[in-house]
C-alpha cells in the first residue's frame, strides 16, 4: 500500500485514497497492532502527510477571493 | 469549524479525516507523540505545503486530548504562524484554533481568551479576503464557547471590530462569517448582552428588509438565527419591545419559504420559532394560532398526497442512501414499503420536530391543540412513504400525553388512559409491521417512553397480553437472527481466511433486543408486581439462553441490561428465589473481556447493594473481590470513553458498598482503593455521587481513612479536586464541600504539604484551586 501511495504518477487521486483506506480500516481492526509497534505507526503517518503535501493545490484568485453569488 | 467556505480540497480533507480515525482507534498519547515528531520537522521546511499540512494534521487533535497541558504547545505552534507570509498556512493556523476552540470547549476558552480574543481582533486586518473569513470563523467558535463570565470586556471589542465588516465588507461571505461572530457572542454573553441589543437588532432588522436577493437568502437565514440569539440571550422582557416586528417578519418570510423548496432560510426560521418558544415559555402560547396551522397544514398535505401504492415513484424524489436495504414487504398487506425522500417529506420531518419542542415546552399550553396534533401525528405515525417521517411522529406521542398528564383538565387521568391505550395501539401496529430496524428501535423506544410518562396503568390481562407480544416478537427477532447467520457464515469464513477477526456484534436484531429490554425495564419500573409473570419467564427462557459463554457480547448485554432492571425495579422483596442466581450473573461477567459488558455488570452489583440489603451481606466480600478485579483489566480495542465508563462504574461501586455496608468489608483497605482511581472520567451521574461522597468523608472526620495518618493522600486530592472543579464532574454542592475541605487543609497542620501539593500542579489546576481558596 505504502509502494502505491509512494508512487508520483499514479494520476487518478482515488487509487491513492484507497491504499490509505486499506491501511486505516486495519488499523481500526487491529489498533494494537499500530500502539505496539511505533515505527509502523510513524510510517504510516509519513505516508497519509506526503499524501496530504501532494495534494495540496497553490492559491489561485477563486479560493482567495471567493465568488460572490454562490452559495456553497 | 464550519467549512461553508468549501476551501478544503478532498484530498486534504481525506488525510485529516485518516488521522482523526487513528488518533480514535490507536489512542492519542501514541499518535501525538508521533506526529508531534513530524509536525516538527515539517514546520522547519520553508515549503508552505509541508507547513500547512503540519497544521492541518495538529487540527484534528483537539477532540482526542484529555489534557489542556497537552493543547497549549499546539496553540502556541498555530499562533507562530498567524503572521506566516503565505495565505494557507496562515489560513490553517487559524484552522487549527478554530477547531480547537470548537473541541475542547470551554477549558480552552478560559485558558486563552485574554491573549486569543485581543490577538484574533488584530488578525481582522487579514488582507487575503478567505484567510480573513476564516479568522472570522475562528473567532465566532471561540466566542461561541467563552463562558459567560468572561464575555463582557471583549463584547463592545468585537462588535466594534466586526460592523464594519458586516455593513462594507466587500464579499459577501465576509459579511455572512461577520453576522456568525455576532450571534455567537450573543449567545455566549446571554444577558451581558443586553445593552447591545439596541445597537444589533435594529441592523439585523435592515439586513431583512434590504437583503431580498436570491443569494442573499442565507444572509437572511443568518440574521433570523442572530435575532432569536439575541432574544433567548438578553430574555423575554428585555426582547418584548422586538418581539412584534421579529415575529412579524419571521411569519412574512415563513410565507415565502413555502414557495422555494431549497431555501437556506427554512432551517433558520424553524430553529428560531423554536427559540423564541423557548425564550418567551407560555407567553408563546398566543403566537400558536398564527404559527401551528400552517405547519400542521403542510404536515397533513404531504400525508394527503402520499403516493398509492401502485404509483411510480415521481422524477423529483430522492432515494434513501441505503435504499435496497430499506425496500421491506409490509408484512400484513404484503405490499411493498419503499422510503423516499422528497423535499417535502424533509420539510414535514423538520416541521414535525419544531411541534416536538412546542409541545415539550409548552406542556399544558397546548392543550388546545392536542386534538388536532394528535390527529395530525399518528397519521405520520403510521405513514408509509418515510421512514423518517414515523420516526419523528413517533418520537412525539410521549410528549403529547405529557401536555395532558400536566394540565388541568377535569377528565385528565381518563384522557391520558384513553390516549396512552390510542398511543400504544397504534405504536405496536406499526412495530409489527415495521422493517427497517432504525425505525422500529424508535418506535419500542417511544412505546416505553409513553408508559414511562403514564405509570401504571394497565391491568394484569393487558399486561400480560403486551408481555406475550415482547417476547413473540423477541422471538422473531431470534429467527431472523439465525436466518441472517446462515449467510453470514458463509462470509465470515472468508474473513477468518483473510485473517480479520469476525466482529459478532454487527447486527441491528441485537440492538432490537436490547430496546426491548429497556422496554421491559419501564414495565418493571412501572408495574411491579404485575411484571412477576414476565419476569419469571425472562429468568426461565431468556437469561439462560443469552448469558451462555459462546453469544455476542451484545446478548450479554440485553442479558445484564434486564437482570439490572429487574434488580432495580422489583428489588428482593418481589423476586427473592432468583436473586441469588441474578447476583451469580452479574458477579460472573463483572470480569469479562468487554468494557460495557463489564460496565453493565458492576453497575448491577452496585444495585444489589443498594437493593439487597440484608441478602447482600453475604456475598458484600466476593462483590468487591471481583470489582477490584475489573479495575485492574487494561484498557483493549474499545475507544477510551468506553473504558472509562466501565472503570468509573467500578468505582462506583466499590463506594456505594463501602458508604452501605460498611460492616462486611474491610473498609480502610476498600476506601484506599477507591480513592486511588478517583476522580470518575465519564459518567457525570456516578461521577456526582462519588465525588459527593468523598467529600461527606473529608468533612465528617474521617479524613486520615482516605488521606493516610500523615497526609500522604493530600496531593492526589488536590489533583481530584483540581480536574473536577468548573467540570461536569462536579456541581455547586461539590464546589462547596471542597473549599471547606481545601480551607480546613490549608489552615491545620497540612499546610505545608498542600504547598507542596500544588507545586506539582498545572497552571491551569493551580488556578482552580486558588479560585476555590478564594470563596
Amino acid at each position: 500500500m505504502q509502494k502505491i501511495c509512494g508512487v508520483k504518477n499514479v494520476e487518478d487521486d482515488n487509487i491513492k485514497q484507497m491504499a490509505i483506506q486499506s491501511i486505516c480500516l486495519f488499523a481500526e481492526r487491529e489498533p494494537v497492532l499500530f500502539e505496539k509497534d511505533p515505527k509502523l505507526l510513524r510510517s504510516y503517518l509519513e505516508m497519509v502527510l506526503a499524501y496530504m503535501i501532494e495534494v495540496s493545490a497553490d492559491p489561485d484568485s477563486d479560493w482567495e477571493t471567493p465568488k460572490e453569488g454562490i452559495l456553497i | 469549524m464550519e467549512s461553508r467556505e468549501g476551501t478544503e480540497y478532498s484530498g486534504e480533507r481525506y488525510g485529516c479525516e485518516i488521522i482523526n480515525r487513528l488518533a480514535e482507534c490507536v489512542g492519542q498519547q501514541q499518535l501525538l507523540k508521533t506526529l508531534a515528531e513530524l509536525v516538527q520537522q515539517m514546520l522547519a521546511s520553508s515549503d508552505w505545503r509541508f507547513k500547512y499540512t503540519a497544521l492541518m494534521s495538529l487540527s484534528q487533535l483537539g477532540e482526542h486530548i484529555n489534557d489542556l497541558n497537552d493543547i497549549v504547545p499546539v496553540a502556541e505552534t498555530a499562533v507562530r504562524h498567524f503572521k506566516d507570509p503565505h495565505p494557507k498556512t496562515r489560513w490553517a493556523a487559524y484552522h487549527v484554533i478554530g477547531m480547537l476552540a470548537e473541541d475542547c470547549h470551554p477549558e480552552f476558552q478560559i485558558r486563552f481568551h485574554e491573549t486569543l480574543i485581543p490577538t484574533l481582533i488584530q488578525s481582522l486586518n487579514e488582507p487575503v479576503p478567505r484567510v480573513l473569513c476564516h479568522v472570522l470563523n475562528c473567532l465566532s467558535n471561540f466566542m461561541e464557547s467563552l463562558p459567560e463570565e468572561h464575555t463582557p470586556p471583549y463584547i463592545e471589542m468585537v462588535l466594534t471590530s466586526i460592523f464594519p465588516i458586516l455593513k462594507d465588507g466587500k464579499v459577501r461571505l465576509m459579511r455572512e462569517c461577520s453576522l456568525a461572530v455576532l450571534s455567537a457572542t450573543a449567545e455566549a454573553a446571554k444577558t451581558n448582552f443586553k445593552p447591545y441589543a439596541d445597537k444589533c437588532v435594529p441592523f439585523l432588522f435592515e439586513i431583512l428588509k434590504t437583503h431580498t436577493q436570491k443569494e442573499q437568502k442565507q444572509m437572511r437565514g443568518q440574521a433570523i438565527e442572530t435575532l432569536t440569539i439575541i432574544g433567548s440571550s438578553i430574555e423575554k422582557e428585555a426582547f418584548a419591545k422586538y418581539l412584534p416586528d421579529v415575529v412579524q417578519i419571521l411569519l412574512s418570510i415563513m410565507n415565502d419559504v413555502s414557495l422555494d423548496d431549497a431555501d437556506p432560510q427554512r432551517s433558520y426560521l424553524i430553529a428560531g420559532w423554536q427559540r423564541i418558544c423557548i425564550t418567551l415559555g407560555e407567553d408563546f402560547i398566543p403566537y400558536l394560532d398564527v404559527i401551528l396551522p400552517p405547519t400542521l397544514k403542510l404536515v397533513e398535505i404531504v400525508l394527503n398526497n402520499a403516493p398509492k401504492e401502485e404509483e411510480e415513484i415521481s422524477e423529483y424524489a430522492v432515494s434513501d442512501d441505503n435504499f435496497g436495504k430499506r425496500n421491506r414487504k409490509d408484512k400484513a398487506n404484503e405490499t411493498v414499503r419503499q422510503n423516499l425522500n422528497t423535499f417535502d417529506h424533509e420539510e414535514v420531518e423538520i416541521a414535525i420536530s419544531m411541534i416536538q419542542v412546542f409541545v415539550t415546552e409548552l406542556k399544558k399550553g397546548y392543550i388546545p391543540y392536542v386534538e388536532k396534533t394528535t390527529e395530525i401525528i399518528l397519521r405520520a405515525v403510521s405513514y408509509k412513504v418515510n421512514n423518517n417521517i414515523r420516526e419523528k411522529a413517533a418520537g412525539c406521542l410521549p410528549a403529547l400525553l405529557e401536555v395532558v398528564k400536566d394540565s388541568t383538565h377535569e377528565m385528565k387521568d381518563q384522557v391520558v388512559l384513553k390516549l396512552a391505550h390510542m398511543f400504544l395501539n397504534s405504536l405496536w401496529k406499526e412495530v409489527e409491521k415495521e422493517y427497517d430496524p432504525e425505525t422500529l428501535i424508535m418506535q419500542i423506544s417511544s412505546f416505553k417512553n409513553c408508559i414511562d410518562v403514564c405509570g401504571r396503568f394497565m391491568n394484569k390481562q393487558e399486561l400480560e397480553e403486551l408481555s406475550s407480544k415482547i417476547l413473540l416478537l423477541l422471538s422473531e427477532s431470534d429467527k431472523r437472527k439465525t436466518e441472517k447467520n446462515k449467510y453470514k457464515n458463509l462470509e465470515d469464513e472468508d474473513d477468518e481466511l483473510a485473517g480479520y477477526e469476525v466482529d459478532p456484534d454487527d447486527d441491528d436484531e441485537e440492538d432490537l433486543h436490547i430496546a426491548l429490554a429497556e422496554l421491559m425495564g419501564i414495565l418493571f419500573k412501572t408495574h411491579k408486581e404485575l411484571t412477576l409473570p414476565l419476569a419469571g419467564v425472562v429468568y426461565t427462557q431468556i437469561l439462560s439462553k443469552v448469558l451462555q459463554p459462546g453469544l455476542s457480547d451484545k446478548m450479554h448485554k440485553f442479558g445484564l441490561f434486564l437482570i439490572d432492571d429487574m434488580v432495580d425495579y422489583l428489588g428482593y422483596e418481589l423476586i427473592p428465589d432468583i436473586w441469588p442466581h441474578l447476583a451469580e450473573a452479574l458477579i460472573k461477567f463483572a470480569t469479562d473481556k468487554t468494557a460495557y459488558i463489564r460496565q453493565a455488570s458492576v453497575f448491577g452489583i452496585g444495585l444489589l447493594a443498594q437493593r439487597g440489603k440484608e441478602y447482600f451481606k453475604g456475598i458484600a466480600e466476593v462483590c468487591v473481590q471481583k470489582v477490584a478485579e475489573s479495575l485492574k483489566i487494561p484498557k483493549g480495542n474499545e475507544v477510551e470513553k468506553i473504558y472509562n465508563f466501565s472503570v468509573d462504574n467500578s468505582v462506583a461501586t466499590l463506594g456505594k458498598i463501602m458508604q452501605l455496608h460498611p460492616e462486611k468489608v474491610n473498609v480502610p483497605v476498600l476506601a484506599k482503593l477507591w480513592f486511588s482511581h478517583l476522580p470518575l472520567k465519564a459518567d457525570i451521574p456516578e461521577g456526582l455521587g462519588q465525588h459527593e461522597l468523598l467529600m461527606d468523608i473529608l468533612l465528617s472526620g474521617n479524613a486520615s481513612m482516605i488521606l493516610g495518618d500523615n497526609g500522604e493522600g493530600i496531593g492526589h486530592l488536590l489533583k481530584i479536586i483540581a480536574q473536577i472543579t468548573d467540570s461536569k464532574m462536579s456541581n455547586d454542592s461539590i464546589k462547596q464541600k471542597m473549599t471547606k475541605v481545601l480551607k480546613g487543609l490549608v489552615e491545620g497542620p497540612t499546610q505545608k504539604l498542600v504547598e507542596q501539593g500544588v507545586m506539582g500542579l498545572s497552571e491551569l489546576q493551580k488556578q482552580r484551586i486558588r479560585g476555590l481558596l478564594k470563596v
